[in-house]
């Protein structure tokens, strides 16, 4: 039997050695790939425009990125354009930041163009989604000496900013799930160039099928998300505090307070044949920074009620900015289905127009923790 | 019977467990959320009653035949020619569950991993392994069953991480439509339950035959827990309206994890699984080998299972299939599975009672 041991032997090395020479086909050596790390896609004369950027890595070179773009059809299908630009086979996987040209946004449906990014899963889908307001290779071409290669800057500020919530962290992940959960509508992160300078904007708004709603600034985009319940805490508001408001270049009415702990509580109902809304917050603040003469150790439960007035009139305005445009960003349907799902069912193909019937009430209860290490 | 490889206690519980999960638990939470919505975990409590009911039934007729497998119990009561009928039929089904198993595993690699490999090649590569492992019967298997749980330990506390973006709304209202999506989705727990049929062939090797059932109930409970643990993991991250449109939500799940040394950390997950897909197919390779050699006269297990591994290499080297027919096979082994290892326990109990009452009284 020792001819079949040896046999063995013999098939087993050769199917090995066939099976490994297959896999070597499948793999990509890093000098032959060109590995783009940003994303640009906007619509110039009603046709899909795409823009890539890619590190250059070579010493002698100064600039250290490289651009391309041109019309395409579909991500996929525009390859080959792609790798006519580029030395070396572009590989559309790891893009760290998508911008999106905010007349695409203009477009019903315009997430599909992604499409490919889910359907091969060799693509990542943590990549940052951002809006911009005006021509997008403005953004992909953009240099400036003191800053590192644009995608990289850009996630850099998206992600410092989401965790101070002064903009929204939505991957594309994250967008695909709140553009098809019908009881949430989409925001993503938004850009502005001025001065020569890439600045974080704060918040856009999509409708359901993905279309431009409205902006948010910094501090609206905080009180999302403290509705979303998604704040960290460290969180920064100011609100002016009415009194005397001298001539001086900066505000003296201002009171700026951190968010420590804080707890927000959705109670839905039904209620005359619309939904209502009951929303707490509670929140402990430090008071980070005020300009007025004011006696904090000795009134600090009247400036607490009167911080908590402005921040319950600026969340009751902003709700109706999402009324106005029938979008739920916070995700309020959720609560209706999970407490209310046959009337929630009813109205769920149309739950924008369903949540700008609904009433809100809102009542902020904020304490003053700290008023800093100065009177 | 030779009953000198004897399986212990625990390696029947992972056995039994571990090919219960292989390659179901992939899709298990999109199927469930396809049929039901996010009211589809509980109809695992109700795959698990069942699987423990047939479990019970599996024993019970293993009881009467202590030192020979089902075919021997078929042969003994039976005859010759229903035993090899049984043998050729069981032969058929553990080969087309391996062959599931196969399936699986080289087209999740080949779409998540190795995209220009064929998947003949894969198949071949995990060929080997199964050879070497399963020609050494239960006890060798069992140990390998042993290890891949072992190894497999922290897999959940990954997924646990996914946690953060949990939105746990999702899961309410509970019954949002009522009992019936769940009590219709019952029906597609069978294939991801498939694996209780092992008993028949794995009883007489047991160490503690009186112990037989309670380790079947606690490889359920256990098949279940993961289950149940995967799908609400899956359903609080994806919201219920996009779930569906996923084919491997337990995958994809892993995407949104973010490191900062790795960036697609489904990589060496998928690579890791396969010791946990294997866990279908090299049981099923042996069973295949052991069933086609009781139809040939017993003896020769090992020639029969390098056949039937060479046999296989071949189908995917002449026939590849899709994502199609897996789901095809799958919807078939869901029916067949019914009646082989749900079914088949309870007709079989009934038929030795009747024989027994017969016998009894003839002699009586």
């Amino acid at each position: 039997m020792r001819w079949v041991k040896t046999l063995s032997a013999v098939v087993m090395g050769c199917t090995i050695f066939l099976a490994l020479t297959g896999c070597s086909n499948d793999k990509t050596n890093l000098e032959d790939a060109t590995v783009p790390l940003a994303l640009g896609l906007d619509v110039i004369d009603e046709k899909l425009r795409y823009y890539i950027s890619a590190p250059v890595f070579s010493r002698d070179i100064k600039k250290k990125s490289r651009e391309g773009g041109g019309i395409a059809e579909g991500l996929r299908q525009s390859r080959n354009q792609q790798d006519a630009q580029f030395p070396g086979a572009v590989a559309g996987r790891n893009y760290q930041v998508i911008i999106v040209g905010k007349k695409l946004l203009q477009y019903k449906d315009w997430f599909k163009v992604l499409d490919v990014k889910f359907r091969d899963p060799r693509n990542t889908v943590t990549d940052r989604i951002i809006a911009y307001d005006g021509p997008v290779t403005d953004v992909i071409h953009f240099q400036a000496k003191d800053q590192p290669p644009t995608s990289v800057f850009l996630r850099g500020l998206i992600d410092s900013g989401s965790r101070r919530s002064t903009t929204v962290k939505t991957t594309e992940q994250e967008l695909h799930r709140q553009m098809h959960d019908r009881a949430i509508t989409p925001a993503i992160s938004e850009i502005m160039i001025e001065n020569g300078k890439i600045l974080l904007k704060g918040t856009t708004l999509l409708s359901q099928e993905g279309q431009y709603r409205d902006s948010l600034s910094y501090q609206e985009t905080s009180l999302l998300q403290i509705l979303k319940k998604e704040a960290k805490p460290g969180v920064s508001l100011t609100f002016p505090v009415e009194g005397m408001q001298e001539q001086l270049p900066f505000n003296t009415d201002l009171v700026s307070f951190s968010i420590g702990d804080i707890s927000v509580k959705v109670k839905s109902s039904h209620d005359h044949d619309r939904f209502q809304y009951h929303i707490k917050i509670n929140a402990f603040i430090s008071i980070t920074e005020k300009f007025l003469e004011y006696e904090l150790l000795e009134n600090s439960e009247e400036m607490a009620s009167h911080l908590s007035k402005e921040m319950k009139k600026s969340i009751e305005k902003l709700i109706d900015k999402f009324q106005k445009h029938k979008i739920d960003p916070v995700g309020f349907g959720l609560y209706a289905r999970a407490y209310h799902y046959p009337l929630y069912k009813a109205a769920q193909d149309n739950w924008g127009e369903e949540l700008a019937r609904a009433q809100f009430h809102v009542d902020v209860d904020l304490r003053i923790g700290a008023t800093g290490a100065v009177e | 019977m030779k009953t000198i490889r004897q399986v212990s206690t625990l390696q029947f519980t992972l056995m039994v467990s571990a090919f219960q999960i292989s390659v179901a638990f992939l899709s298990l939470p999109r199927e469930l959320a396809r049929q039901a919505g996010t009211d589809g975990w509980i109809a695992i409590f109700f795959g698990w009653g069942m699987a423990t009911l047939a479990s019970a039934a599996l024993v019970k007729v293993m009881k009467n035949s202590p030192d020979g497998s089902i075919l021997d119990l078929i042969q003994r009561y039976m005859g010759v020619w229903p035993s090899k009928m049984a043998a050729f039929i069981f032969m058929a089904y553990y080969l087309l569950l391996a062959y599931d198993g196969f399936m699986i595993a080289s087209l999740v690699i080949k779409l998540w991993l190795l995209p220009s490999t064929y998947i003949y090649v894969l198949v071949l590569l995990l060929l080997i392994p199964t050879f070497q492992i399963a020609q050494h019967g239960f006890q060798v298997i069992g140990r390998y069953s042993e290890i891949v749980a072992l190894i497999s330990i922290w897999i959940p506390f990954v997924y646990l991480t996914t946690l953060r973006h949990a939105r746990w709304l999702y899961l309410l209202p509970v019954l949002k439509d009522g009992w019936l999506p769940v009590l219709s989705t019952v029906k597609i727990m069978f294939y991801p339950m498939l694996g209780i049929g092992l008993a028949f062939f794995i009883y007489p090797h047991l160490v503690k035959k009186e112990k037989a059932l309670t380790a079947m109930v606690i490889s359920n409970t256990l098949t279940c827990l993961v289950y149940l643990g995967i799908t609400l993991v899956c359903y609080v991250y994806f919201s219920p309206d996009e779930i569906g449109k996923f084919n491997d939500p337990v995958i994809s799940i892993m995407k949104s994890i973010e490191l900062q040394f790795i960036e697609r950390i489904e990589v060496p997950f998928i690579a890791f699984y396969l010791f946990v897909f294997s866990c279908i197919w090299i049981p099923s390779m042996h069973l295949v080998s052991m069933n086609s050699a009781w139809l040939l006269g017993k003896d020769k297990e090992r020639g029969h299972l390098a056949v039937w591994c060479f046999a296989v290499a071949v189908s995917f080297f002449i026939y590849r299939p899709s994502f199609i027919d897996v789901a095809r096979v799958n919807n078939f082994l869901n029916l067949a599975g019914f009646v082989m290892e749900f079914a088949l326990p309870v007709c079989v109990l009934l038929y030795v009672a009747m024989t027994k009452k017969v016998r009894g009284g003839r002699r009586s």
